[in-house]
């Protein structure tokens, strides 16, 4: 096997390059560990009979979507060493970061239930605006202030920008607010 | 009615709680090396793993001490990372051999 050959190709050196960087953040003494495997996995691969039939570059190619990105490989593993090895060594710092970054991860969570429950606010003010039309909307007041939703009274809402287009606004808005964490936790649970 | 994504989703979490046991399935006959391990899951249990699912899980069963793993220099071309079951983890193997047997005896009363 001429693995010189391979590791002069681009993806690779950006692969390995993507690696590093990722590495370099998240745990800079596996460095030489954790390249090293990514290295031989790689150099396993290429000398497969799986991928005889391929040529190089697209033995390569294969091999390296199927390894996954690199930053998140490279995450993954640091994350499970990472946190070990505080534990381990005691180390407090450490231990608090890695439950920051799980907060974070619960944030996101939170963050697409949020978007979740806004459209269905979305869907129940469009259908106020068939039933209630004259205080359902998007109001301008004299003091050229917005209000925007359902008001039991309109009095001091002011005058209604949107009039019954404000249906259809609502709607798509419902359905992309709808959409994006959907496709996000289905990308979560699917990877 | 069991929509197809549904199914999808189930099949992905059952593979990805099942991996450990494959896992350490696979280092109790033979020590592997991370693409040898790949190979044999791929082609045996006929699964896709993507995204680097492996390796991090490689390093938590290493972390808890159900494997460990040893670098062999080879004459020619980069040196492999051999991995192999612990005692700790032939003891954690053979707890989950009887939970398998059990749930699926269970489940084969329930039929």
């Amino acid at each position: 096997m001429k693995e010189a050959n391979y590791k002069k190709l681009p993806q690779y050196i950006d692969y390995i390059k993507e690696a590093n960087s990722a590495i370099r953040q998240s745990c800079p003494d596996l460095k030489k560990e954790i390249t090293l495997e990514i290295e031989s996995h790689i150099y396993e691969g290429m000398c497969s009979e799986k991928f005889a039939n391929y040529s190089e570059e697209e033995r390569l190619k294969k091999l390296l979507s199927k390894l996954g990105n690199p930053n998140k490989l490279v995450t993954s593993i640091c994350l499970e060493r990472g946190l070990y090895m505080a534990i381990k060594k005691h180390n407090l710092f450490k231990v608090y970061c890695f439950a920051i970054k799980n907060i974070i991860k619960m944030t996101r969570y939170a963050f697409w239930g949020g978007l979740y429950m806004l459209s269905v606010v979305f869907v129940f003010i469009s259908g106020m605006k068939l039933f209630r039309p004259n205080n359902t909307g998007l109001f301008l007041n004299e003091e050229n202030h917005y209000k925007f939703g359902y008001f039991s009274s309109n009095n001091n809402a002011g005058i209604e920008i949107l009039g019954y287009w404000l249906i259809p606004i609502m709607l798509i808005l419902a359905i992309i607010l709808y959409l994006i964490p959907t496709l996000a936790i289905k990308k979560t649970f699917t990877h | 009615m069991i929509n197809n994504d549904y199914y999808t989703v189930w099949d992905i979490q059952l593979k990805k709680s099942m991996l450990p046991y494959i896992i350490l399935t696979i280092l109790n006959r033979q020590k592997c090396y991370g693409y040898l391990i790949l190979t044999i899951i791929e082609d045996i249990m006929d699964f896709e793993l993507t995204d680097g699912t492996l390796y991090p899980l490689l390093a938590r069963l290493n972390n808890e001490e159900l494997i460990e793993h040893q670098w062999v220099i080879k004459n020619s071309g980069a040196p492999r990372k051999y991995y192999s079951i612990t005692e700790k983890g032939i003891t954690y193997l053979n707890k989950i051999e009887d939970r398998v047997d059990y749930i699926t005896k269970q489940i084969e009363k329930l039929k």
